[in-house]
């Protein structure tokens, strides 16, 4: 008999040695069972059963032995490893593989691991441990997200897909996987599923509130990007219902940066759109944000008309040259430079030779892209001043008797340079 | 358990016959045991020992069962109820003529027509029997299987799992053994998995999974579209839907069962049925080839169900001593070779009849209940297991600030030995909630969320204070051996703060124990609840279909004010009279 302030042992409690066979165990038990008066000792048989079960799963078995054995060090270790691991998180590491390798089959340094690892973005490693975890506890659906992530960040999506699904069979409202799918499906283009994960997320609560907003802005930009008008206005309308009125400002600030996710990948169009959606909220004419909103549409869509110039094959010439440059080149500021002087000797030379041509696009500029032209207005004037002149400089050459000599070449700037792409071009007359 | 220590006496009168009953999907069977301990079938007064469960409605308004009812099932289709016990416990009714059964009403027909073969053979009136149900059975199914034995005037000492069933009929024959039986009871309508071990007398059931929608049924089915599909091909004509003529529908099931039941020993035969549709007859050859094609997916159904079963009882094949087929459709050869090859090893291949076994096991267990065995020094002790998990429903953070209300957190898990007891600690999630309401559910399926579940009951444990802080509670879950569980929940700082709930297990108004009045009418809250209660009991007469629900919800009102706590009561109220505002 064991002294009475210690818990018996699980192996006491059998009455077998700690390095019993299975088939000792199962023996003790059965042995015992008969011995026991089932119906009315429920609680010692309960006990007889627990000790049972651990005992003959070779991992309870493992963890148990560890954690009697080598609890109290693990104990440390781990605490020392949450300490240091904002700090030094190889310490940690080197702290927690240590309590994995002191108790294999606990749970909680694995868990921690995992943790770290994914912190260090070791995914593959962490994708085991996570593996192991789930193994001992199937149900788990946090641990099945975390699997999830970590599948997706090592771009293994249909692995991702299968995971989160398991989750979803498990637990159908689970928010946490209903986004990372959403999020999942958006990278990978499907487009279908998304919008109906997205209302699986948005019904998650049965109730449609302002916690929904984030998945309703995503089916706006998927239905915005579909060009689908109906289903966009709907989608707002919906929006417009969940915001109150308090957060419009940073909802309409949520939108902007979600325009200039578009904007970074050039879908000006679709940013402007989602713009505009977003213009329908209720928001003051005099607040910053109201201000900011119709800067950034105006801005997107000039970039959109220079966008769309770009492809202008009647615009080709020195003129798209310089628009490209300057709206459109990402390049380093001494390579535009450069690319800037390019063109205008290009340009030079065009209004040289073809005045006429270039009075013409010109004109197209100003009638097709009045954004633009309105925009670069004094720098348009200027040239279609100049592409004047020379036309009537030509004119006069023509109407002299014979022309004695070529064109004198126009005479380098003698005033001092102009800073800036435009002021450089006024200044090469 | 040593009987002399216990002092119990046999609880029977010594001459008292010990019967065991196999109510089955398609089949059922009756037997006792005789004096040598040995379970014995009765024949029927068609004089058949294996009964098929079919209960026919003639129009004169005699009621046959069994072998009587099959011959007629082709001329009276629409008269003829088979296959109920897949509806049991879940208020579906059929209807034979224009006369609507429930589901426990037919298994009653079947029970009498069982307890009528045994009296007249025992000459003697019998009482008390031992029913076999599947593994997989809800409670609500099983507690339907008590009513329907109840109004037969028999009382069930005990509901017997038929894997168990099987192994304890395999098990007397080996007692002195130490193996462990895989018991794969493929029956008519379900297929359950059971590994056990037994040592010297001890059956120590080890995990128990199933299927309650895979059966010899969906080898029928396969069948009759094949001969469906043939039909077509032949005349170019496709068959009447079931629903359209049920009288194609019954020839082609009677046909389907002969093909099954004859591939099963040769490896093709013919089929002729005359006249199917007007002139239109159907003659073909089937062969095994065939079939196995049909029911391919099926056996892959069944396979991952062993599989699981072995994985849960974290053994391998190499493990298994003994695997016993049961059930009339474990003859299909398909499935006994998948289980050969899976195994490496050979089925078992004895003196039991896979038809019998669940029977005479039944049989072996009422000896045991009535304790006829002790004069012959065999001790059998089964160590039984929940057939699925209990637990009650928790409020889960599913997201940064979303939240279920409904997360199953399990407090006996599946293949717990019983008695379980359980004991586990739960926080309110915030300050002032009020009464707790500790709903108590039965988990069938995998998943966490217990609207997928079947909600037994409910229990509102009071509020400590009237600003009551957030403070951790206790529940504690008992379930027994006869199907009771019993739950309490309480304060851990102030423990005399309680709350109890004894229930044999089923819910409220599905079946299960009425309420008795005399426990709350007297109760001062009773007054705000009567007129209501009264409404609700009216509208349960006057709409059958909405009657379930409505029970329910007067049950948690009554429940309310037997637990005398004012606020759940008006809780309860507002929800009944939506409830009725609702069907009204």
């Amino acid at each position: 008999m064991s002294s009475p302030s210690r818990e018996p042992t699980l192996y006491e409690i059998l009455e077998v040695s700690e390095d019993a066979t299975l088939a000792q165990i199962q023996s003790a038990y059965f042995r015992l069972v008969r011995a026991c008066r089932i119906n009315e000792e429920p609680e010692h048989y309960q006990q007889l059963n627990h000790a049972r079960e651990v005992l003959i799963d070779p991992r309870r078995r493992g963890e148990y032995d560890q954690n009697r054995k080598n609890g109290s060090r693990i104990r440390v270790l781990l605490d020392q490893a949450a300490l240091t691991i904002d700090r030094d998180p190889q310490k940690a590491r080197a702290l927690l593989k240590s309590a994995v390798t002191l108790a294999p089959d606990m749970i909680r340094p694995r868990l921690l691991l995992s943790q770290l690892l994914m912190r260090t973005k070791d995914y593959p490693l962490a994708e085991r441990q996570y593996l192991w975890l789930l193994e001992r506890n199937p149900n788990d659906e946090p641990l099945r997200c975390k699997l999830a992530r970590c599948l997706m960040l090592q771009g293994r999506h249909q692995e991702c897909e299968a995971e989160l699904q398991k989750v979803l069979t498990l637990n159908p409202v689970y928010y946490d996987a209903q986004v990372m799918l959403a999020r999942l499906y958006r990278t990978m283009g499907r487009t279908t599923e998304l919008i109906s994960t997205l209302e699986a997320t948005i019904l998650n609560d049965d109730v449609e509130n302002f916690g929904d907003f984030n998945s309703l802005l995503q089916l706006l930009l998927v239905y915005i990007q579909q060009e689908n008008h109906e289903l966009v206005e709907q989608t707002m309308l919906r929006i417009e219902a969940v915001v109150p009125l308090k957060q419009v400002p940073t909802v309409i600030e949520t939108f902007l940066r979600t325009a200039d996710y578009f904007a970074q990948e050039e879908y000006y169009r679709w940013a402007v759109a989602l713009l505009q959606q977003a213009g329908f909220l209720p928001l003051d004419e005099d607040t910053p944000q109201k201000q900011a909103l119709d800067d950034k549409i105006s801005q997107l869509n000039l970039a959109q008309e220079a966008l769309q110039m770009d492809g202008d094959s009647l615009l080709a010439g020195p003129i798209q040259d310089c628009f490209r440059v300057l709206y459109r080149d990402k390049s380093s500021a001494s390579i535009r430079e450069s690319r800037m002087d390019k063109a205008f000797a290009q340009l030079q030379h065009e209004f040289e030779a073809q005045p006429r041509e270039l009075l013409r696009q010109l004109d197209y500029l100003h009638r097709e892209y009045p954004l633009l032209s309105k925009d670069q207005a004094a720098f348009l004037g200027l040239l279609r001043q100049r592409s004047l002149r020379r036309i009537e400089q030509l004119q006069q050459i023509a109407s002299a008797a014979k022309p004695r000599a070529m064109a004198p070449a126009p005479s380098v700037a003698e005033e001092p340079r102009r800073t800036g792409i435009f002021g450089r071009l006024l200044g090469a007359r | 358990m040593n009987v002399t220590q216990n002092g119990t006496k046999p609880s029977g009168s010594p001459g008292e016959p010990v019967i065991g009953i196999d109510l089955g999907t398609s089949t059922s069977a009756i037997a006792y045991l005789n004096p040598e301990g040995e379970p014995v079938l009765i024949s029927d007064v068609n004089g058949d020992t294996i009964i098929p469960s079919m209960v026919q409605l003639l129009p004169d308004g005699q009621l046959v069962v069994g072998s009587a009812a099959k011959s007629g099932a082709v001329t009276y289709h629409d008269r003829t109820a088979m296959e109920v016990k897949r509806l049991m416990g879940t208020g579906e009714t059929v209807k034979l003529g224009k006369k609507v059964f429930f589901p426990e009403e037919i298994s009653t027909q079947i029970l009498k027509h069982l307890k009528q073969a045994a009296e007249a053979k025992l000459n003697r009136e019998i009482r008390d029997v031992v029913i076999s149900v599947p593994a997989r059975f809800e409670n609500a199914a099983r507690e339907a299987t008590r009513k329907a034995a109840e109004a037969t005037g028999l009382e069930v000492i005990r509901l017997i799992n038929e894997p168990t069933a099987a192994a304890l009929a395999y098990g007397l024959g080996h007692l002195a053994d130490q193996s462990k039986v895989l018991v794969f009871d493929f029956g008519g309508g379900t297929l359950d998995v059971t590994i056990l071990e037994m040592f010297e007398g001890i059956l120590d059931i080890r995990t128990s999974v199933g299927d309650d929608r895979l059966g010899g049924k969906d080898v029928d089915e396969a069948i009759i579209n094949f001969l469906r599909d043939t039909f077509k091909e032949k005349t170019g004509k496709k068959l009447p839907a079931p629903s359209r003529d049920r009288k194609v529908a019954q020839r082609l099931k009677e046909e389907a069962e002969i093909v099954k039941k004859t591939l099963s020993f040769s490896t093709s035969t013919e089929v002729h049925l005359p006249n199917l549709v007007g002139e239109e007859s159907l003659t073909c050859t089937v062969t095994r080839e065939d079939i196995d094609g049909l029911i391919e997916p099926l056996l892959m159904r069944a396979m991952d169900l062993v599989n699981e079963a072995l994985a849960r009882a974290r053994l391998r094949w190499d493990d298994i001593d003994v695997i016993l087929p049961i059930g009339g459709s474990s003859r299909i050869p398909m499935f006994r070779r998948a289980l050969e090859y899976a195994s490496g090893k050979e089925l078992y291949s004895g003196d039991l009849s896979p038809d019998e076994a669940v029977v005479m096991g039944a049989t072996i267990a009422a000896g045991i209940e009535k304790q006829s065995y002790q004069e012959q020094q065999k001790q059998i002790i089964i160590l039984d297991v929940s057939p699925h998990r209990l637990g009650v429903a928790t409020i889960k953070q599913v997201g940064a600030d979303q939240f279920v209300d409904d997360y199953f957190s399990e407090l006996i898990p599946k293949d717990a030995k019983l008695p379980a007891i359980t004991k586990r600690e739960y926080m309110t999630l915030s300050d002032g909630t009020g009464p707790i309401a500790i709903r108590i559910y039965e988990a069938t399926g995998v998943g966490n969320l217990c609207r997928e579940h079947r909600m037994i009951s409910e229990l509102s444990l009071r509020a400590l204070t009237a600003d009551s802080k957030d403070e951790p509670i206790q529940v504690e879950f008992r379930y027994t051996l006869d199907g009771t569980l019993e739950v309490s929940a309480r304060y851990i700082v102030a423990p005399m703060v309680q709350v109890d709930g004894r229930f044999v297990l089923d819910a409220p108004g599905a079946g299960g124990a009425e309420i008795p009045s005399a426990s709350w009418n007297h109760s001062p809250l009773a007054e705000l609840a009567m007129p209501l209660l009264d409404q609700a009991e009216r509208l349960c007469v006057e709409k059958i279909d909405v009657a379930g629900p409505i029970q329910d919800m007067a049950a948690f009102v009554k429940l309310a004010i037997i637990q005398n706590d004012e606020d759940e009561v008006r809780k309860r109220l507002d929800k009944l009279t939506d409830l009725l505002f609702e069907v009204a």
